[in-house]
């Protein structure tokens, strides 16, 4: 036996007749029982919904008339007059009764009330699930202690924010104790622990006192003793983990501390576990476990350090910066006069967002996010306003009779503000649904960075506090605003319907005009917004990078990492390449340590060597790549002249290098065709001279916009690589597109560890993903701009709709007079569209606006285009004209098939 | 509510005159004996007449018939399928089945002879095609 819904079957009851409840009720549930047993799909749920409709459309007050009553709440103690009630019973009441007559008033027009529910839901859950994103990242509470005395510190080299070598993090340490009381040299790297595999975690190797600096104490266990790896020969293998990484990958072990963790080759002690939520001086950036950087002490050349500090209490940055500027000096002493001068950057950790490097664009991305969020919410907020004026126009009869019957004012006024604040609620409920599962969906995006970002997803709560206070002030706002007028009009006319001319209703059209020319310029602001991102993104399409991007596999093959020296990683690398090439569905393979547009730049010096050296200045410093034989071949490059780093570029061979085009301009300005052959000097090989065997063509390096930037191929095998890409080239007719690609990858992982299942092959890709960072902007932009730009349409579409069906219904006499006189229906058709039309109009001459102003925002997100690209600024206004038009057609219409006889019969 | 309100002028009988929605539930409460109550009323409704009638619409009907005197109600017995709550079983009067035989005489003599004329307006129809 089967129930019905109990909420609807008490209201069922309360509205009928109490001679009837038995019986009407009754048969109801009957029928929904055979409905519920029935076999066919969702037979519960379609009983439930065909219940919630016999209910909601119950004409209880019909049943209420015949049985010879009049009072329609039967619910009530019967007979007891209305103002005794309230007196006795006091505001609760009254409050219960303004509730449930807006439930019944919301339920009367479901469409509608629907339609407003979704659309602030959409506006809320959107508003919310972006807020809480850029929170995540912007906002996120490190769980650093006293964060203010906590700075960064990298070389102001040939770029900003470049990396620190060991040496002078040591300087640091040992000279700078007066500004400094804790100091750390940290760097990120890929680790495989024996519980992942081959799903490689992000371990930090931090050398000094890490944990003082960044001021954390741990949860369990405890944290490594400042200075821990500078004991390389005794130096215990221990490992503190993170939270995360603790519960997530060790189930939350309460024994861990003292076990046992294999890392790479080695056992690992753990020493401690760090408290939740702390993520140190990376926000959004995940780190799973924390080692101890033996390898940097024992290679002091280390430079791929980033410095985090502790201030002494009382010093400010600056008197840092003084420190700093003269560690540097004295660094700077008897360095060699080819070198870039050492300088420091300080950036005190308050003014991180993600690392510096990439905060700039990180904030306009986010302060984009953010106008996004702003409009959607403006949105959102006029859709609710101009269904609450709709209501009020439709509703002013109504009113007008309570006012007749003695209603106070504030009652009126109270009656609308429930009404306003249940539909503020309703769509709140739905936009925490709708924002939790973008939230969610969002996570399953493939990010195109090399790191695995930890966003805490759960929604704001202040956030969401933020947004709804929004609605709910927008919604008493405008629900008001007809309560006031309603209660301030003259009541005669109304009732005796004289004001269906231009008279009273005529400011709540114009405010209701001005809601539908903000919703249209607004939704044209955004959709140009979208257009500019999509352009972009066509014409990066169209862009060559001068290389192959599409269908090659990448593996990364890492002995290095695992346990083997150079000569031995040298052989392993060697076995890896001849395997992958005896692979029948291959082409062609090659090993590198890079492929063109990844992410990062990597630069290192070269200058001639038949001209005297003055000053660093005299080197060049393009990015550089190791390659192996065939990676030109692989990739789809032609060498220009000369030939490729081939078999014979091995260690102990005289050192080659291939330069590009536009290097070649610079070495040589007289000549760049007559490089090949000629005589070098490399900042990494500071004994020979090495020799330019090649010329290759300028390849889009890091963007698809950069002008030819300068860059430099040297052997792989000469160099002291341990760990490269294997690029493979699958024969073709055997699987193309980027799924067989990332498969074929795989199975090259696969293949390669057969070698030694235990070395690190891993991040089985393809170079077309790898290389989509460029496109990601412009494609989440044009994905976000379109969603919340047709979302605005939409809510604009249904307000002129609303708009002028209204007009056509409030002229419907008129009409029929029209009409009856033998006007020309399509030209009533047109009059009833002018006003919406104008409106339009109106709203796309702003929106144009809007968006040229967009698209100054939006300039350095563009790609091939300018700000004024013609196709974007008239295509989609013409658009969104035809959708507008359209909305304001379809009610237009009905004025035509207006029975003149109906609407004068009416009178 | 397709309750027909033009006059009786003209008819020759006593009986009350239906609308034709009263007309069908008379027939159908007829047709189920003791077992005429609200929800069996509109699923015969419902099959044999092709009507969907909604549940305020068939209780109003109801009422009033039973205002008119051609239908008297009495409560059954609570069963389990309807969550405990009596039926309220409709009965006919005889004025009722005085007033639907009324109306199907009507009818019938409306119809005298009519048959073959009928016949001819559909047959010159399909010719005109």
């Amino acid at each position: 036996m089967r129930r019905p819904p109990r909420l609807l079957e008490w209201w069922l009851l309360r509205r009928l007749p109490p001679d009837f409840r038995g019986a009407v009720a009754g048969d109801l549930q009957e029928e929904f029982t055979e409905r519920a047993e029935r076999s066919t799909p969702f037979a519960g749920l379609r009983a439930r919904i065909w219940y919630a409709v016999q209910v909601v459309s119950l004409d209880a007050s019909a049943l209420a008339r015949v049985t010879g009553t009049t009072n329609g709440e039967w619910a009530r103690d019967e007979g007891q007059p209305t103002a005794e009630r309230v007196t006795r019973s006091g505001v609760m009441d009254m409050l219960m009764q303004d509730v449930r007559y807006a439930v019944r008033r919301l339920l009367k027009s479901p469409g509608f009330t629907l339609v407003a529910i979704l659309s602030l839901g959409l506006g809320i859950g959107a508003n919310s699930a972006l807020f809480t994103m850029v929170n995540a990242v912007f906002r996120q509470d490190t769980g650093i202690s006293e964060p203010d005395r906590v700075a960064q510190i990298y070389w102001n080299g040939t770029t900003p924010y470049w990396s620190i070598s060991w040496s002078w993090y040591r300087g640091m340490r040992d000279d700078l104790t007066d500004v400094f009381s804790h100091t750390s040299a940290t760097r990120l790297r890929m680790a495989r622990t024996e519980p992942t595999g081959d799903a490689l975690v992000s371990s930090l190797r931090v050398s000094g006192d890490y944990f003082g600096a960044i001021g954390v104490a741990p949860r369990l266990g405890r944290t490594f003793e400042p200075g821990a790896e500078t004991d390389v020969e005794t130096g215990a293998a221990v490992v503190v983990l993170s939270h995360d990484f603790w519960t997530r990958v060790l189930a939350g072990d309460p024994e861990v501390i003292g076990s046992t963790l294999r890392i790479e080759a080695t056992p690992h002690t753990v020493l401690g576990v760090l408290p939740e939520g702390f993520t140190g001086q990376m926000a959004g950036v995940e780190v799973d476990i924390y080692l101890p950087d033996f390898a940097a002490v024992a290679s002091p050349g280390t430079d791929n350090l980033m410095g985090v500090v502790r201030l002494q209490p009382g010093v400010s940055a600056d008197q840092a910066r003084a420190g700093l500027a003269r560690l540097a000096q004295d660094l700077n002493v008897g360095r060699p006069e080819d070198r870039t001068p050492i300088a420091f950057t300080l950036v005190p950790q308050s003014e991180v967002y993600v690392i510096p490097a990439i905060d700039p664009i990180a904030r306009q991305i986010a302060g984009l996010l953010f106008l996004v969020v702003g409009l959607v919410l403006v949105i959102a907020c006029t859709n609710l306003a101009s269904f609450l004026l709709t209501r009020a126009a439709d509703r002013r009869r109504e009113f007008a009779v309570r006012r007749a019957v003695g209603a106070s004012r504030g009652r009126v006024v109270g009656q609308l503000l429930v009404e306003s604040l249940l539909l503020a609620g309703l769509g709140g409920v739905v936009g925490i649904t709708l924002g939790q599962l973008a939230l969610n969906a969002s996570l399953a995006v493939d990010l195109p960075v090399p790191v695995s970002l930890r966003l805490d997803t759960s929604i704001d709560l202040f956030v969401l506090g933020t947004t709804l206070g929004a609605t709910v002030v927008a919604g008493i706002l405008f629900g008001l605003f007809p309560a006031v007028t309603a209660g301030r009009e003259d009541v005669a006319p109304v009732l005796r319907d004289e004001s269906t001319g231009a008279g009273g209703g005529r400011g709540k059209v114009s405010l209701r005009g001005a809601l539908v020319v903000a919703q249209v310029s607004l939704s044209l602001a955004l959709l140009i917004g979208a257009g500019f991102f999509l352009r972009s993104l066509l014409s990066m399409t169209r862009v060559d990078p001068g290389f192959d991007r599409e269908d090659r596999a990448v593996v990364t093959v890492d002995p290095g990492n695992s346990g083997y020296d150079l000569a031995e990683s040298r052989r392993i690398m060697d076995d890896a390449l001849r395997m992958v090439r005896e692979m029948p569905e291959i082409e062609s393979a090659t090993m590198g340590n890079r492929v063109p547009m990844q992410t990062w730049i990597w630069r290192s010096g070269i200058r001639r060597s038949d001209q005297p050296f003055t000053d660093t200045r005299e080197y060049a410093f393009p990015q550089i790549a190791y390659v192996t034989d065939g990676y030109f071949e692989t990739l789809g490059i032609d060498i220009v002249s000369g030939r490729p780093i081939g078999e014979e570029d091995v260690a102990g061979a005289p050192p080659v290098v291939v330069v590009n085009r536009a290097l070649a301009r610079e070495l040589w300005p007289d000549d760049p065709e007559g490089a090949v052959g000629r005589s070098v000097l490399l900042q990494n090989f500071p004994d020979s001279v090495a020799t330019v065997v090649g010329i290759a063509p300028d390849v889009k390096v890091t963007t698809l916009d950069e002008s030819p930037t300068t860059y430099m191929y040297q052997a792989q095998r000469q160099v002291g690589v341990q760990s490269a890409l294997l690029v493979a080239r699958p024969r073709p007719g055997s699987g193309s597109g980027d799924g067989a690609t990332k498969a074929l990858a795989e199975r090259l992982r696969r293949e390669i560890k057969t070698i030694d299942p235990d070395m690190y092959v891993h991040t089985a890709t393809t170079v077309e993903t790898m290389t989509g960072t460029t496109l990601f902007i412009p494609r989440v932009g044009a994905a976000l701009l379109a969603l919340f730009g047709a979302l605005a349409v939409v809510m604009a579409s249904i307000g002129l709709y609303g708009l002028v069906a209204f007009g056509v219904k409030r002229r419907e006499k008129e009409v029929g007079i029209r009409l009856s006189l033998g006007a020309d229906p399509a030209r009533i058709v047109r009059t009833m569209m002018a006003a919406g039309t104008r409106l339009v109009v109106i709203g796309v001459a702003i929106g144009l606006a809007l968006g040229v102003g967009a698209g100054a925002l939006l300039e350095d997100f563009l790609f091939g285009i300018s700000r004024f690209d013609p196709i974007t600024l008239v295509a989609v206004p013409l658009l969104l004209l035809a959708i507008a038009v359209l909305a304001s057609w379809i009610p237009a219409r009905r004025a035509a098939s207006i029975d003149p006889v109906e609407s004068l019969r009416r009178e | 509510m397709p309750t027909d309100r033009t006059s009786d002028a003209g008819s020759s009988d006593a009986a009350p005159h239906l609308g034709e929605l009263e007309e069908l539930v008379l027939l159908a409460v007829l047709r189920l004996g003791a077992d005429a109550y609200g929800a069996a009323l509109r699923k015969e409704l419902r099959e044999r007449a092709g009507r969907s009638v909604s549940v305020s619409t068939i209780y109003v009907t109801l009422v009033r018939l039973e205002e008119k005197g051609l239908v008297r109600s009495e409560m059954g017995a609570p069963t389990a399928v309807r969550g405990g709550r009596a039926k309220r079983i409709f009965a006919l009067t005889p004025a009722a089945v005085t007033a639907l035989e009324a109306m199907r005489g009507r009818r019938e003599r409306m119809w005298e002879g009519l048959d073959d004329a009928a016949e001819a307006v559909r047959r010159a129809g399909k010719g005109g095609r």
